[in-house]
């Protein structure tokens, strides 16, 4: 049955090698490349749909776009009008506007007087508001309204505009304001703003510069003329609005379009059963996974240059118009090459990071769901691009996709930093290096091949799958019922929180959890080492102390990071901090500290770094990724956008902290100090927490982590 | 084959693998000290239970798992050494096995003749001739995933003899199979034999050893218990039956007897 073989003799080794891999590699990259042509439901769903769908929903968004603006501006609206307190000079000025404004409006003299007293006793958007509203129950869409506001310092003007209003100055300098009262929320208050406010605006300019007229004694436009002019020509404008929204297309393509592809090369090859016998063929490791990576990297090219095509000839057809009035006409070739060279060590970059999302499933199906959260990292990252303020500088060019959709931005718009874009182009090519370096480990051998043990029978597994379980419980719990029990009682409700919700929670992970550490609660939750050890209780305190006076230091990086991250993501105005000092004034300091600074640090540790760190890094393995998921769902529990990197960064810190030192009492007195600094920072401000000498208080920590 | 006698087409000595589990007793042992000789012309049995380290022994000849002590030779070379010049000296099939379900047969053996470094002449000769042998020529060019079950494992067993390699490393292959299929596997097994190939499988299915094997290998707990040929193991334990012999053999290792080994199920 069997055929002597007379090729392939034992021991032949081929010369010169390097041939020999190369051409393995293109044998793999085209078996990959041929198996994956050959499905044509996934390449028509990954190229071909988005491609198309481009103008599809660009032509037809437009077109909805044009037909409710011109159904806003067709509206018949009825306006309410009580001008009683303008004097007369200045009401035949306003009168005469209104006439010029278009027949779909209907102006109606009514007593509104209601309105109006409650118009000039408080804010625009305060008082006014609720007796407004009353009026346009009816079937009035706006209500114009004036009243005498007393002399006006001529920046009133401004003020004013910001409220949907005008400030009119009439010939006596007094003020007189006149607001359009309107519901943005409804249609016919959009129309009624889109056509009374322009008119009103120009009257009440005219009537400021003639104010300023006759206080100067004189034209003040003879003497300083200022008027606006757009020099960015044409390709700037277009370059800047493409450039904004390219980077978040490029990501999503890019994970969309070699998802496919590296599902198909890593998980699906698992699968299949076909690595074992892939990993028997006489090539080296490396060969393969660069083989697959370059189908990954082919692949999500080939989309993302489609994509890219699509979109530029959807615009330049003119089906689209970009936002800004950025007119059509040729795209600038030098800036799309510049823009392309920029970012092609970020495709570099995140094909890799798909292959290894790839390898780490079990199946397609297990790889899609890991899809999801990488690609919402990936979004994150490249959005900053769409806020045009956000500066390409050297920080941000050292982060991944960031840094480069920045640079994309500023290449197409024309304004590139040299120097930034040029570290952005370094720093990624650097991670993408760094990625590429690691390629081979997706077929690492002994870990593809271990089994996963049998439920039961596998303890630490069944540990580390409990403590995440556990820590999205607590997630949940702590910003439902912990919300809940603060918004009835601040002091009562964050006590019950933390010592009854928090420390439960830990107690029960670290109970539930105890068989996977010889049945010791305190090594569940990492109150002694895992080895069993008991650490001495002078190397306690001296980790305790080491932790107390790395708060302010670690406070100062907080800010740092927050300070960051305002540039694209702005705090909200009145920090929540302030605003909770202020609430619990009536309480004393010592009180303040243990509320704020020693239950959280005490009760959140032992359930974050404790419980959850320790259950989840059971597996040795997986240590790193145990430390991002604890810190992940620590700052997850925080339940605010603004202070997630924070607290993440926090979380990573206190954990590395708790893995290197063995025990969680470090990370308990860092994060008791950490909060303690923002307490004292309101009760005490003569002490300067932001003081460089406070990093002199990270020394202990260095030494004793050395 | 130059089978000369002092050399085996299978050695390894004091072979041990760990596996790293902080959850138990901070190691697994898979495999503690295993001595295997296997030599050309002769199928050889590699018998235990489930969990006994069949598979962690083939996987290791076959280089995809590194040893953590001791050492293993196949055809003469070292796996820890060159792995890839092992790998161009084995072939390795196992129940678990698959194949790509967008290639048809013969693309499947181009790909992986093309990663052996088999001259395109010689690769098509080579494929025709296992296309007869196999009986494959009827569905050489329908896509793996609508071949019968029958037809896959053919197409298998053809890719893993395609460079016809000294020694065949097979793990657990007639698990899940039909009777026909079983039975072109068993034929082929023997044919390998005749060819003066080294034939080394693991199964946990003592007919299956008894009916094939020259020599068997009864596995432990990661440590062969013996070897030898049926009517040696039968005298060493003076069982006659291969069920016996085995029970008698872990028996003896351990001081008392093991669960009774149930056909085709973990004993």
């Amino acid at each position: 049955m069997t055929v002597p073989g007379r090729g392939m003799r034992p021991g032949s080794t081929p010369n010169p090698q390097a041939n020999l891999w190369r051409r393995a590699l293109v044998t793999v990259a085209r078996g990959e490349l041929r198996r994956l042509l050959r499905d044509r439901k996934a390449i028509l769903l990954a190229v071909l749909v988005p491609m198309l769908s481009y103008p599809a929903l660009m032509y037809g968004s437009q077109r909805l776009g044009q037909i409710s603006q011109r159904q806003i501006e067709e509206r018949e609206v009825r306006v309410g009008v009580d001008l009683s307190a303008l004097p007369s000079g200045l009401l035949d000025d306003v009168r005469a506007r209104l006439a010029q404004v278009g027949s779909g409006v209907r102006f109606e003299d009514l007593d509104l007087a209601d309105v109006v007293q409650a118009a000039a006793r408080g804010p625009l958007d305060g008082a006014v508001r609720t007796r407004a509203e009353e009026r346009l129950k009816d079937d009035l869409d706006g209500l114009l309204v004036a009243w005498l506001n007393g002399a006006a310092p001529v920046s009133m003007a401004r003020d004013a505009e910001a409220h949907g209003g005008a400030v009119l100055i009439d010939r006596d300098r007094a003020a007189h304001r006149v607001a359009l009262v309107f519901h943005r929320a409804s249609e016919d208050g959009l129309g009624v703003s889109a056509q009374v406010l322009g008119p009103l605006r120009q009257l009440a300019d005219e009537l400021e510069s003639r104010a300023l007229a006759n206080g100067l004694g004189d034209d003040p436009a003879l003497a300083f003329a200022f008027e606006a002019r757009d020099v960015a020509p044409p390709e700037d404008s277009k370059g800047l609005a493409l450039g904004r929204f390219l980077p978040l297309i490029a990501v999503v393509v890019l994970l969309s379009g070699g998802a496919f592809a590296a599902l198909d090369a890593f998980a699906g090859e698992r699968e299949q059963g076909t690595l074992e016998t892939l990993l028997v063929q006489p090539v080296p490791t490396w060969v393969l996974a660069w083989g697959k990576f370059s189908v990954v990297l082919a692949t999500a090219l080939a989309a993302w240059i489609s994509n890219v095509a699509s979109l530029l000839i959807t615009i330049e057809v003119g089906l689209f118009e970009l936002p800004d009035g950025a007119a059509a006409g040729g795209l600038d070739a030098g800036r799309t090459l510049v823009a392309g060279v920029v970012f092609l060590p970020t495709v570099v970059l995140m094909a890799a990071a798909l292959c290894f999302l790839a390898a780490r499933a079990r199946t397609f199906r297990e790889g899609q769901h890991y899809l999801l959260p990488a690609t919402l990292i990936a979004v994150a990252l490249a959005s900053p691009a769409m806020a045009a303020d956000v500066k390409l500088d050297y920080l941000l060019a050292l982060v991944p996709i960031m840094g480069p959709s920045l640079a994309l931005r500023d290449a197409f718009a024309g304004v590139l930093a040299w120097p930034a874009a040029l570290t952005a182009f370094a720093a990624s090519l650097g991670w993408a290096a760094l990625a590429l370096s690691r390629i081979t480990r997706t077929l690492d051998a002994e870990r593809l091949l271990q089994a996963p043990a049998p439920k039961g029978l596998d303890p630490a597994g069944d540990a580390a799958r409990r403590s995440l379980r556990v820590g999205l419980v607590s997630v949940a719990a702590v910003y439902i019922a912990g919300g809940a029990l603060q918004s009835w009682d601040l002091v009562a409700g964050l006590t019950l929180t933390l010592w009854v919700l928090v420390l439960g929670l830990a107690l029960y992970l670290g109970y539930a959890n105890r068989r996977a550490f010889g049945g010791s609660l305190a090594r569940a939750l990492a109150l002694v080492k895992s080895s069993g050890q008991t650490s001495s209780a002078l190397s306690t305190l001296g980790w305790v102390s080491a932790g107390l006076l790395a708060g302010p230091a670690l406070t100062q990086v907080g800010r740092f990071i927050l300070e960051q991250q305002s540039r694209f993501l702005p705090l909200p105005s009145g920090g929540a901090a302030e605003g909770l000092m202020g609430t619990l004034a009536e309480l004393s300091l010592p009180a303040l500290l243990v509320l704020f600074a020693l239950s959280p640090g005490i009760t959140e540790e032992l359930l974050f770094r404790g419980a959850i760190l320790r259950g989840l890094a059971i597996d040795r393995g997986r240590v790193l990724p145990a430390l991002f998921t604890q810190a992940a769902l620590f700052a997850a529990m925080h339940a605010s956008i603004h202070r997630f990197a924070i607290t993440f960064a926090l979380g990573v810190v206190l954990g590395a902290l708790t893995l290197r030192s063995g025990t969680v009492f470090a990370a308990i007195a860092l994060h008791t100090s950490y909060n303690a600094v923002a307490v004292l920072a309101d009760r005490l401000p003569s002490v300067d927490f932001g003081h460089p000498l406070w990093w002199l208080g990270v020394l202990p920590l260095l030494v004793r982590l050395r | 084959m130059n089978a000369n006698a002092e050399r085996h087409a299978v050695e390894t000595r004091q072979l041990a693998k760990t596996y790293a589990d902080p959850g138990k007793k901070g190691v697994v042992h898979a495999l503690e000290g295993l001595d295997l000789e296997c030599r050309y012309g002769e199928i050889y049995g590699l018998l235990g239970p489930n969990g006994a380290g069949k598979s962690t022994t083939l996987r290791i000849l076959a280089t995809m798992l590194a040893p953590s002590a001791g050492s293993a030779l196949v055809d003469g070379v070292d796996v820890a050494r060159e792995p890839l010049e092992v790998r161009r000296r084995i072939g390795f099939l196992s129940a678990t096995t698959g194949l790509y379900q967008r290639l048809s047969p013969r693309e499947t053996l181009q790909y992986f003749g093309a990663l052996h470094g088999m001259p395109k002449e010689r690769l098509e000769e080579r494929i025709a001739e296992l296309f007869d042998a196999f009986r494959m020529h009827d569905f050489a060019d329908r896509r793996c995933e609508h071949l019968s079950s029958g037809q896959k494992q053919r197409t298998s067993i053809a890719r893993a003899v395609l460079h016809d390699p000294p020694v065949l490393i097979l793990d657990e292959p007639t698990t899940g199979l039909d009777i026909l299929a079983t039975g072109d596997m068993i034929e082929f097994i023997e044919a390998r034999r005749d060819s003066r190939r080294c034939v080394l499988f693991s199964t946990h299915v003592l007919s299956e050893a008894e009916r094939l094997c020259d020599r068997i290998g009864v596995i432990h707990r990661g440590r062969l218990l013996a070897s030898g040929t049926l009517d040696e193991l039968r005298a060493m334990t003076g069982e006659t039956w291969l069920d016996g012999v085995f029970r008698a053999l872990v028996k003896n290792a351990q001081g008392r007897a093991p669960a009774p080994f149930e056909e085709g199920a973990p004993a």
